[in-house]
């Protein structure tokens, strides 16, 4: 299962390098870039435009369909409809995958990880911004429960790229 | 997790990529969301997308009064259906829509109105955005005149894919523009004795001075994407080379992985044509005996099977070579990089294997040389085994006698074996050519760079993806 986000991410981000480029540009450049460059850089942050490209890219690759542009416009309909609350934004791992991750996390069924193995599977599964510490952080085990919790969160988070309503 | 180790990207992947032109699309949208930045990014793209045709020709036809831009650019858009722009038609349609608003003068000398350039611009914007010009594409014609203008429509997000720059020398354009005169006696305008937007003579030279500062500017702002046509020969011809510069798809920012397959009879250079193709394009450079031998060196249990075959000279099984070489293709260099691939497949069972790994070649090429020119190319080749430079008894003779004692010659170039090798070659050589009916043929007698630019230019053209697969063609030097 981690061979899909491998292949994936590496696939999608060899599509999308020209995004982050022009994001860094803008922003790091500071007195460098343009006001123009800075209007792009702000407008591509604000309705997280580089997320969404990566995700559709993720998404394009992984099913393949024989029409990507209709394929397009359905995901994009989905995520349309999920910012007006009715559903779920489409995503690349939905929770069999996360449970999935945990079953190979812990093979013998203890029902908790490590810190450290929760921080990484979190990673790989392209979450950023999860809780660091979450419960039973001190005792380095990390339930099953909390890490559900914070995968589906943080895969909301990366999937809901539009600008918060 | 160990995630930094052996990632492998699919070829199945990088595959769907170039066949639906992935990239190509991305950048299309991205792009649209740059220029138009709406406040619904989605609904946005979902339109866009609906759309259906996302790319459009967007095509200038530049050039000097007379030089023929009218009647390409009728051409283009009867050919590509897009719509046609010019400078009087936008200004019509407004004078139309904005009688009270009237800024525009109606002393206007020839096709160059006099308006002030920001209302220009935004006059040709408001025309360009339109629902027949967005889904149809657009074909300007004369716009824009200055290097001024040309910037103040890109800040607007107006920028074409082709710049055509029709050019004849001047004593022609002359001669047409009075020739046009003399067709149109019906317009002669009571006013001002002038001819209707036909000028006179004197004007006709003083527009061509302007023009042709112009010109020069305009060149450099659209250097990437344009061509210069003559327009002082026929019709067709001129309509021809426009066409097949527009149909031409910009070459694009999609991370490009060539992969090319090279095959010919023993000497016909294949792997001094694959070495100079891998140093050029950064390709990772394979060449099938070499990889066998290497991995025969290891001490895996399949080296130690493969190390059996070599010694003993019997042909590597297929399936052993074709899991050495999927290994080998699969790594992360040759996905990202692309390669070069020579010595195999040799059969046409082996080139099946390879189809259904995935391992699907962009570019392949055979070089054909006659039998007696690999002979003599073979048998008179050595080695000299201290500098490891190779000589050739007639093309390349050693130096000095000293080195000539020393060479010494490989004993798979005897004669007999080389005979056994093209014998292998030509029983395998046509079925091949089937397996790849988009392949180019190459005729290496000749030397090797020219050998080599023939290649490159196969290697950058950009084929069609959705025509059906061209028959084998016969490339000779000189010809293109």
């Amino acid at each position: 299962m981690s061979a899909k986000q491998e292949h994936v991410a590496a696939a999608g981000s060899r599509e999308t390098p020209c995004l982050s480029n022009q994001g860094r540009a803008a922003r790091g450049g500071g007195n460098m870039a343009t006001p123009r460059e800075r209007e792009a850089a702000d407008y591509l942050e604000e309705h997280k435009i580089a997320e969404l490209m990566h995700n559709l890219t993720s998404l394009l690759f992984f099913h393949r369909p024989e029409k990507p542009i209709p394929f397009l416009i359905a995901q994009l309909e989905k995520l349309q409809a999920s910012r007006e609350g009715a559903t779920e934004p489409p995503c690349l791992f939905d929770l069999s995958n996360v449970d999935a991750v945990f079953g190979i996390l812990d093979p013998t069924g203890q029902g908790h990880v490590t810190l450290v193995q929760y921080r990484e599977a979190l990673s790989t599964l392209g979450i950023k911004g999860f809780d660091d510490f979450p419960e039973g952080a001190a005792a380095d085990r990390i339930s099953l429960a909390t890490f559900k919790r914070e995968a589906k969160a943080g895969l909301l988070r990366s999937s809901a790229t539009y600008k918060a309503v | 997790m160990d995630t930094a180790a052996r990632v492998r990207i699919p070829p199945a992947m990088a595959l769907y990529a170039e066949k639906h032109d992935i990239f190509d699309l991305l950048q299309i949208m991205v792009r649209s969301l740059m220029v138009d930045k709406p406040e619904e990014p989605i609904q946005y793209l979902i339109q866009l997308l609906r759309r259906g045709r996302i790319e459009v020709p967007h095509i200038m036809v530049l050039g000097p009064p007379a030089s023929g831009k009218r009647t390409i650019a009728r051409q283009l858009c009867e050919h590509t259906r897009a719509v046609h722009i010019t400078a009087s038609a936008v200004l019509k349609e407004d004078k139309a829509r904005l009688r009270e608003r009237r800024q525009v003068s109606t002393h206007s000398h020839g096709d160059t109105p006099e308006i002030p350039r920001e209302l220009w611009i935004k006059l040709i914007q408001q025309r360009l955005s339109e629902a027949d010009c967005i889904r149809r594409g657009w074909v300007l014609e004369g716009i824009p005149h200055t290097r001024q203008e040309a910037l103040l429509l890109q800040e607007v997000g107006i920028f074409p894919e082709h710049v055509v720059m029709l050019e004849a020398p001047d004593e022609i354009l002359i001669k047409r523009s009075l020739a046009k005169r003399k067709d149109h006696p019906s317009k002669v305008d009571a006013k001002t004795e002038q001819l209707q937007g036909v000028p006179s003579e004197d004007n006709v030279a003083s527009q061509l001075i302007k023009y042709h500062q112009e010109a020069h500017a305009l060149l450099r702002t659209y250097k990437n994407c344009l061509k210069v046509v003559k327009s002082d020969q026929s019709q067709d011809e001129v309509f021809a080379q426009v066409l097949s510069h527009v149909q031409c798809k910009t070459w694009p920012m999609a991370p490009h992985t060539p992969r090319v397959l090279l095959f010919g009879p023993p000497g016909s250079g294949k792997s001094l044509q694959a070495t100079l193709i891998a140093q050029k394009y950064n390709l990772v450079n394979i060449c099938c005996g070499e990889l066998l031998r290497a991995v025969s060196a290891d001490e895996t249990s399949v080296g130690e099977l493969i190390k059996q075959y070599l010694v003993s000279g019997e042909p590597v099984p297929d399936s052993m070579v074709l899991q050495v070489m999927t290994e080998r293709l699969s790594r992360l260099d040759c996905t990202s990089r692309g390669w070069v691939l020579h010595g195999f497949p040799r059969n046409i069972n082996q080139a099946k294997m390879l189809h259904e790994a995935n391992f699907i070649p962009s570019r392949v090429f055979f070089l054909e040389m006659t039998d007696e020119v690999a002979s003599e190319v073979v048998t008179l080749r050595a080695v000299d085994p201290i500098t490891g430079e190779r000589y050739h008894s007639l093309y390349k003779p050693a130096p000095s006698p000293e080195i000539e004692a020393r060479l010494r010659h490989n004993p798979q170039d005897s004669e007999e074996w080389l005979q056994i090798r093209l014998a292998q070659y030509s029983a395998n050589v046509l079925a091949l050519k089937d397996t790849y009916p988009g392949a180019v043929c190459v005729n290496v007698d000749q030397d090797p760079h020219s050998v080599f630019e023939t290649l490159e230019s196969w290697l950058i053209r950009r084929v069609a993806t959705t025509a059906a697969p061209s028959d084998v063609e016969d490339v000779k030097e000189g010809e293109s």
